[in-house]
């Protein structure tokens, strides 16, 4: 199935991004992957992809990048209406906590992944991450409740009243 | 607009000016118009051109344009036509039976905002222990009974989230997820039968069969279609486990969760209690159902149980799809079409037997595809006609009938897009399509030939 | 002039007191005020009121002031024959000033207060010897004071002078230390990453060898499974693997940009499968289409192939980094040699200084024109100290983006006694602001920081560290700022020179 939401991946280092990108695989069928090795191609991307009525609903995001770094880009993002309310991770593997703070406070990251990660943890933050945007934002989440978690995407129906019967 | 969305676009268009262009023997001018829309919201309905109950207010759009006294077309006195007013039309929508689902939609809701739904699972599912038999057995008729009440997608949608985590602790080879995840949508579907607001087609029928001056109670439809909920959910239960058996000898069941008990939540509980209980006592005080639902739906907004953000969250375009579907039939018996289409066939070469399975039958192949409710709108108002005209044969063959197109309708459990509740359990992933093909068809057959049996065996006998 | 004798009595004033003496003597009141003392007697004590005045015709006196706050007397002035001791408690007729004690047998005159005046009036002739006599002892004292304040004087400015040449040795001491203290880092860095190096190096080995066994194992278990690489999928197949294995990574914008073409050619396949297709070079899309016919199973084999040729590359590549880091730091940190003076060629040391300090400059523009130099014997470690600083001082100084130019070369100077040497250079220039020039002088000085914290890294310990490598290799560290803006830092190093021990 093809969907309008896309997961972006930002690191600069390609061996990363292809570790990255190989663990969340399982959603790839569901969601549109795209990988950018700096912010700066990163925001040219998110720029295109809202131009074709695309959605970001979840930016991974290394820390170190040349240029602009991770945190700046997901502050920036924050600030941007259309990429407000997508989730974001920081992937890094140097723990600056201003930085961290920053991120925390002015960019709403949801998840923090320290290097070296566990492809459970990264799925598992992936799942529930796009859960909530897809609860959110789409008004029928049923073709993503296979590959997310389908006990929450089942409450949202219920309590959501998605659908009816016909 | 994808492929599909463009075909149906512009065959409704095509089929909307066929009668237009093309003079029918024996048709009148308003028939030919009322058969234009009937097409046109056929194909749309079918390709969903639009959503479906957009189709159903077009239709009604156009019913008040073409064929009303204040229409753009005037009649005269010479096409044996009386135009209807256009309030008759628009008024659909607060036909008695709508209200009655409006009734029903407010206590679903309000179960739901007050966790009644999950609350009641939770203690209905205790006495079933943990053999997967049993609970699956547990999980099918507490889905059947809730969804005789509340939505049949509500229904599923709640009691998926029961039984995923039970799903989660079962291996992954084991049959019984294939069954469990399956015995979900199936009692849903089955269990919308059981009541008039089970499950929107019931509406249209029932609003098809005022018109014929044939008041159904809510006690008398659940007399009729009880008996059949219950042999196919038993059915369905037995087939499951023989098609998928279960490895695992005892399932662990917990559901957590606590009652509400706040005011407005003790309110929910006793408006539930009271309503339901009304209805299916109506026979005995004779209290309309539609004058009973409005109790739910004054009692809990006045209290402020139910808010202006969950009215607003309703599920209104059901009510207009109801309506739209009884329209049509409105417009096409009004305007001679139905009559039409039903002398244009020569019934008499079958047999009362055959003729009815035949209705059985278009109904389960054509809800397979379409929504249920849109195939009721479609083939309740030829129903009724061929009643009407003899061919069935009285008042009891038009309550037959009805009741077939109905049940049958409901009964189209085969494929995920065959109804939304099948589409959850697919899309939760824990069932392949093919498993509900094999299962849904059992069931669909052994459906119809129950239904059948039934118009011999028991209807005519309780009517 | 009042003053018959003048300066004579100056000079002579025993003179003086012996005319004292003989005029007293001829009136027979010599007797009478005359006074012997033995020697370490007090003759009156500071605060007294004193009733005589006294006249020292011989021996010695010194006169001695109680210190303010404690015992001590400290001893003020000595007196000889001819002075007159209580003269100013005389003129002034307040209590003593000073406390007297005889220092060897003395004699005096001691006339009470009250005699003096009767002594004049019974001879005139005195009133003059003594007036002469007062003013030259306040004379003498006049001197004796002026002479001191010049003592004091020079005194304080030894003092002064002392006193910065202890503020200097405290500093060489502080620098001493600090730089012993360095010397004990890099000793402790030193042993943790020969421990260190050990506990990674046997991983990453086990890790490289399993890696490589693996591949053996999955190109034989492949062989067993499809027959003996006839069939052309199974060559492909291979064929694949191996460019997975060593095909670079295209950049994300290439990749995308094939996927969106690649989405027309393959319109069945998955995202994930064209984008893995994506990845490989121009002209395999084709192949892989060719081969399988556009058959799904047998493309996901095909790419499986590729995907384990970029794993092993990865699980590689990876492996050799550490591996790689391992042995720069060690290097670095020349932990494995016992001697610090060895042969080097420091070019290495700028290399492995490059390495452990990639993740400040990995973006920055490197410029790297290192031809062979001579080996020189020297402190290796602590020469990769001096690297590090100036890299990290040019990081902190660009931030994120600029380039850093680094050379080497050979060259002659002339040394301090004015014989030419051969010397080796090494300069980086940075792309940053430069060094403001009232900086240029203090760059070097200990305190020296335009840092706002101290070393980020944690392995640098400033300039003034470096200009002292520097220097015990018998070399010469200069800052000056480069024609484009930037800093740039020259290190010249002295060829074939015994080096002084640390």
């Amino acid at each position: 199935m093809k969907s309008e939401i896309y997961i972006l991946v930002i690191e600069d280092e390609p061996e990363v991004l292809d570790s990255i990108v190989r663990d969340i695989t399982e959603f790839e069928e569901h969601f549109n992957v795209e990988m950018a090795d700096t912010a700066e191609e990163a925001e040219e991307l998110v720029e295109e992809i809202i131009e074709e009525d695309g959605k970001i609903g979840l930016v991974l995001c290394d820390h170190v990048l040349p240029g602009k770094n991770g945190v700046e880009l997901l502050v920036e993002m924050q600030k941007e209406e259309m990429t407000k309310s997508t989730r974001k991770v920081l992937i890094t593997g140097q723990a600056g906590l201003d930085e961290t703070v920053k991120a925390v406070n002015e960019a709403d990251l949801k998840h923090y992944i320290a290097k070296p990660w566990q492809k459970e943890e990264l799925v598992q933050i992936t799942r529930d991450l796009l859960t909530d945007y897809v609860i959110e934002h789409v008004k029928d989440p049923l073709p993503y409740m296979k590959v997310l978690d389908s006990e929450r995407i089942a409450e949202s129906l219920r309590t959501g009243r998605k659908m009816t019967d016909q | 607009m994808d492929k599909t969305k463009l075909i149906g676009l512009v065959l409704g268009i095509i089929g909307f000016c066929i009668p237009l262009l093309i003079s029918f023997p024996g048709l009148s001018l308003p028939g030919h118009l009322a058969l234009s829309i009937f097409l046109l919201a056929a194909v749309f309905w079918m390709f969903e051109t639009i959503p479906i109950y957009s189709t159903s207010i077009l239709v009604i759009l156009l019913e008040v344009l073409l064929l009303s006294a204040e229409g753009l077309i005037s009649f005269g006195s010479g096409s044996g036509y009386d135009p209807v007013p256009f309030s008759q039309f628009v008024g659909t929508l607060a036909n008695p039976i709508i209200i009655l689902f409006l009734g029903g939609f407010v206590l679903a809701d309000a179960a739901v905002k007050y966790n009644f739904d999950k609350n009641m699972t939770r203690i209905l599912l205790k006495p079933f222990g943990t053999s997967p038999a049993m609970i699956m057995f547990g999980l099918m008729a507490v889905t059947a009974f809730l969804s005789a009440f509340m939505s049949n997608t509500a229904t599923t949608a709640m009691m998926v989230t029961v039984i995923i985590p039970i799903l989660a602790k079962m291996e992954m080879t084991d049959p019984a997820r294939i069954s469990i995840a399956l015995s979900i949508p199936f009692a849903a579907n089955i269990g919308g039968v059981a009541t008039p607001i089970g499950t929107p087609p019931n509406a249209v029928v029932i609003a098809a069969l005022n018109q014929q001056g044939l008041n159904i109670e809510f006690g008398s439809w659940m007399l009729y279609a009880l008996p059949l909920a219950l042999i196919m959910l038993a059915f369905a239960w037995f087939l499951l486990l023989k098609l998928h058996p279960p490895a695992l000898k005892s399932i662990p069941l917990e559901m957590k969760g606590e009652w509400k008990t706040s005011k407005n939540a003790w309110i929910l509980y006793i408006v539930f209690g009271v309503t339901v209980l009304l209805w299916v006592t109506e026979s005995l005080h004779g209290i309309k159902s539609s004058i009973v639902a409005l109790i739910p739906v004054a009692v809990l907004t006045l209290t402020q149980a139910f808010e202006k953000d969950d009215i607003r969250n309703l599920p209104w375009e059901v009510l207009w799809l109801i309506a739209g579907g009884i329209s049509l039939g409105i417009a096409m018996k009004e305007t001679g079409l139905a009559d039409w289409i039903v002398g244009s066939i020569s019934w008499e070469q079958m047999s009362y037997l055959v003729l009815l399975s035949v209705f059985a039958i278009v109904s389960l192949m054509m809800s397979n595809f379409l929504s249920n409710t849109v195939t009721a709108s479609l083939l309740i108002p030829l129903g009724i006609t061929l009643a009407t005209s003899g061919v069935v044969g009285g008042p009891a063959g038009t309550l037959i009938i009805g009741l077939i197109i109905a049940l049958s309708t409901s009964f189209a459990m085969v494929l995920p897009i065959s109804t939304p509740p099948n589409a959850i359990a697919v899309s939760t992933g824990v069932v392949e399509t093919k498993d509900m093909i094999v299962s849904g068809s059992i069931i669909g057959i052994v459906a119809i030939v129950l239904v059948i049996l039934m118009t011999n065996f028991y209807w005519p006998h309780i009517l | 002039m009042k003053f018959k004798l003048g300066s004579q009595w100056l000079e002579d004033r025993d003179q003086v007191t012996g005319l004292l003496h003989r005029v007293l003597d001829e009136n027979g009141q010599a007797e009478k005020y005359m006074f012997d003392l033995g020697s370490g007697i007090t003759i009156f004590k500071e605060g007294e009121p004193l009733n005589n005045i006294y006249i020292l015709l011989d021996g010695d006196v010194q006169l001695y002031k109680q210190k303010p706050y404690n015992d001590v007397q400290f001893p003020l002035q000595h007196l000889g024959s001819g002075s007159l001791i209580g003269i100013i408690s005389f003129i002034t007729g307040l209590p003593s000033l000073t406390t007297a004690k005889t220092q060897d047998n003395c004699r005096f005159l001691r006339i009470p207060k009250k005699d003096v005046n009767h002594l004049i009036d019974i001879h005139p002739e005195l009133d003059g010897y003594l007036d002469e006599l007062i003013m030259a002892n306040l004379l003498e004292r006049y001197r004796q004071t002026i002479i001191l304040q010049m003592k004091l004087d020079s005194v304080n400015s030894k003092l002064q002078s002392e006193r910065n040449e202890l503020r200097q040795a405290y500093r060489d001491l502080q620098d001493a230390q600090k730089a012993l203290v360095h010397q004990e880092k890099m000793a402790t860095l030193g042993q943790l990453v020969a421990g260190f190096a050990h506990e990674v190096n046997n991983p990453t080995a086990a890790l490289l060898r399993s890696t490589d066994t693996l591949e053996k194992h999955l190109h034989r278990l492949m062989q067993k499974m499809y027959g003996d690489g006839d069939s052309e999928l199974h060559q492909t197949g291979q064929q694949l693997f191996k460019l997975g294995r060593n095909a670079g990574f295209p950049d994300t914008k290439t990749i995308r940009e094939r996927t969106k073409q690649l989405k027309e050619v393959f319109p069945d396949l998955g995202n994930t499968q064209v984008r893995i297709i994506a990845q490989m070079p121009d002209g395999y899309a084709d192949m892989v289409h060719n081969v399988t016919d556009g058959k799904p199973e047998q493309i996901q084999f095909l790419l499986d192939q590729f995907e384990f040729g970029k794993m092993f590359q990865n699980i590689e590549t990876a492996g050799e980094r550490i591996a790689g880091l391992v042995k720069s730091l060690k290097s670095y940190s020349r932990s494995d040699t016992e001697d610090r003076y060895e042969w080097i060629d420091i070019r290495e040391g700028i290399h492995d200084t490059l390495q452990l300090t990639s993740n400040r400059i990995k973006f920055y523009d490197l410029y790297l024109d290192l031809p062979e130099v001579p080996e020189i014997r020297a402190d290796a470690a602590g020469l990769n100290q001096v690297w590090t600083n100036i890299i990290l001082n040019a990081s902190d100084a660009m931030g994120k983006q600029g380039s850093l130019d680094i050379r080497c070369g050979t060259g002659e100077e002339k040394d301090d006694e004015g014989e030419v040497q051969k010397i080796i250079w090494v300069s980086f220039t940075d792309s940053g602001p430069g060094i403001p020039e009232e900086n240029l002088e203090k760059i070097f000085e200990p305190k020296f920081s335009t840092k706002k914290t101290g070393a980020k890294f944690g392995l640098g310990l400033g300039l003034s560290i470096s200009e002292d490598i520097v220097e015990h290799h018998g070399g010469k560290i200069k800052a000056e700022n480069a024609e484009g803006g930037g800093a740039r830092f020259t290190i010249t190093l002295p060829v074939k020179t015994e080096q002084k021990s640390l």
